[in-house]
């Protein structure tokens, strides 16, 4: 059962709704012991308001920073994900592509007579010429260059930022 | 008048690589943090190994905070949740139940307030002393409710329970803290508050 005092705190608090408010109100107008406790509960409330917090020492924020510039820089879990996550992805699917290509180009048959199981797309270089399988084969090794190279960068990046976090 | 940056701002600095930034948001908030360890591990110098340990911890985490909640909130859960591991590792360093007895000692009527209290009649020093006698959990509640603005929620968020249970709380603490004035005031209570 909710208590008188309860009540009124819960008023003072402005945590009762419309109907309750209303009904507090009259009562504090109506009794005269009510009244007088509300007082005093508005007296308390005011001095819990006003407690002082306690400060901790002047050495208390030099030793967290101490503390806190010997960790690795916070990232954000968002560029956690993505870094792993899409790199790792692209990563598979360019190899697996490159590999793809590279065994197709060395294995296929010189002639467009022979088939082999393995693909289901038959290579027919004989009828182009050999500066295409070249630049096919130089467009991939440069993109994989390029990708190794891209990686390589970001883990530098992210090293320098470590290093000027701490 | 010179932008003060918000605690949002300031986490957006952080993990952009300015940690110096880090600095303001412990500058703004160790106040708090530091009373709340103090509700619960009761010596100062353990209160501030709490809420050095905390910020730390909020530092390390804090790629993973929601930007939707507030930082405060995050932090006050990680200082409730920092003591209680600080008191676990403390009764099993002792193998005793020592802080059990300092709070039992703590919490004796006649024990905790000096004699000459009732004639410095300091209601600051008064309140604080009673507040240090309540319960942990309601000493740290009365502290999130008028010091930290939180609301009935937010506290339950913080200390992982019910808004209703905090607000059962929050009644229960202010009562034991009028009835202590009275006990140590007796009739001058009235005139103090």
């Amino acid at each position: 059962m909710i208590t008188i005092e309860e009540k009124i705190w819960s008023y003072i608090d402005g945590t009762l709704s419309a109907k309750e408010q209303i009904e507090v109100e009259t009562l504090l107008q109506t009794d005269p012991k009510a009244a007088m406790l509300y007082e005093e509960l508005l007296g308390l409330n005011k001095e819990l308001k006003g407690i002082e917090l306690e400060e901790p020492s002047m050495s208390f924020l030099r030793n967290v920073m101490e503390e806190v510039n010997e960790q690795a820089l916070p990232t954000p879990l968002k560029t956690k994900l993505d870094i792993r996550i899409i790199y790792g992805i692209a990563a598979f699917f360019v190899a697996a592509l490159s590999g793809w290509l590279i065994y197709g180009v060395i294995s296929s048959p010189s002639t467009s007579e022979s088939t082999d199981p393995l693909f289901s797309i038959n290579f027919d270089f004989s009828k182009l010429n050999g500066v295409f399988t070249n630049v096919v084969i130089c467009t991939v090794s440069l993109a994989l260059a390029g990708l190794i190279l891209f990686f390589i960068d970001g883990k530098l990046k992210q090293n320098m930022t470590q290093k000027k976090g701490s | 008048m010179p932008h003060i940056e918000t605690d949002l701002e300031l986490i957006e600095a952080v993990l952009g690589g300015d940690t110096k930034k880090y600095a303001i948001l412990v500058k703004r908030h160790q106040k708090l943090v530091f009373s709340l360890a103090l509700r619960y591990v009761k010596k100062r110098e353990d209160a501030e190994e709490v809420a050095q340990d905390c910020f730390v911890k909020a530092y390390k985490a804090l790629g993973t905070f929601k930007k939707t909640a507030k930082f405060s909130t995050w932090l006050y859960t990680i200082t409730y949740t920092t003591a209680m591991t600080f008191l676990r590792k403390q009764r099993l360093d002792t193998h005793s139940i020592d802080g059990e007895e300092e709070y039992i000692q703590i919490a004796n009527p006649d024990g905790s307030f000096d004699s000459n209290l009732i004639e410095r009649k300091n209601i600051s020093i008064l309140l604080e002393e009673s507040i240090q006698t309540l319960l942990p959990d309601d000493a740290a509640i009365l502290t999130l409710f008028y010091k930290a603005e939180q609301s009935l929620e937010e506290i339950g968020a913080t200390l992982g329970m019910h808004a209703n249970t905090v607000k059962v709380k929050l009644h229960r603490a202010r009562k034991r803290l009028k009835e202590r004035l009275e006990m140590v005031l007796g009739n001058e209570v009235e005139d103090l508050i």
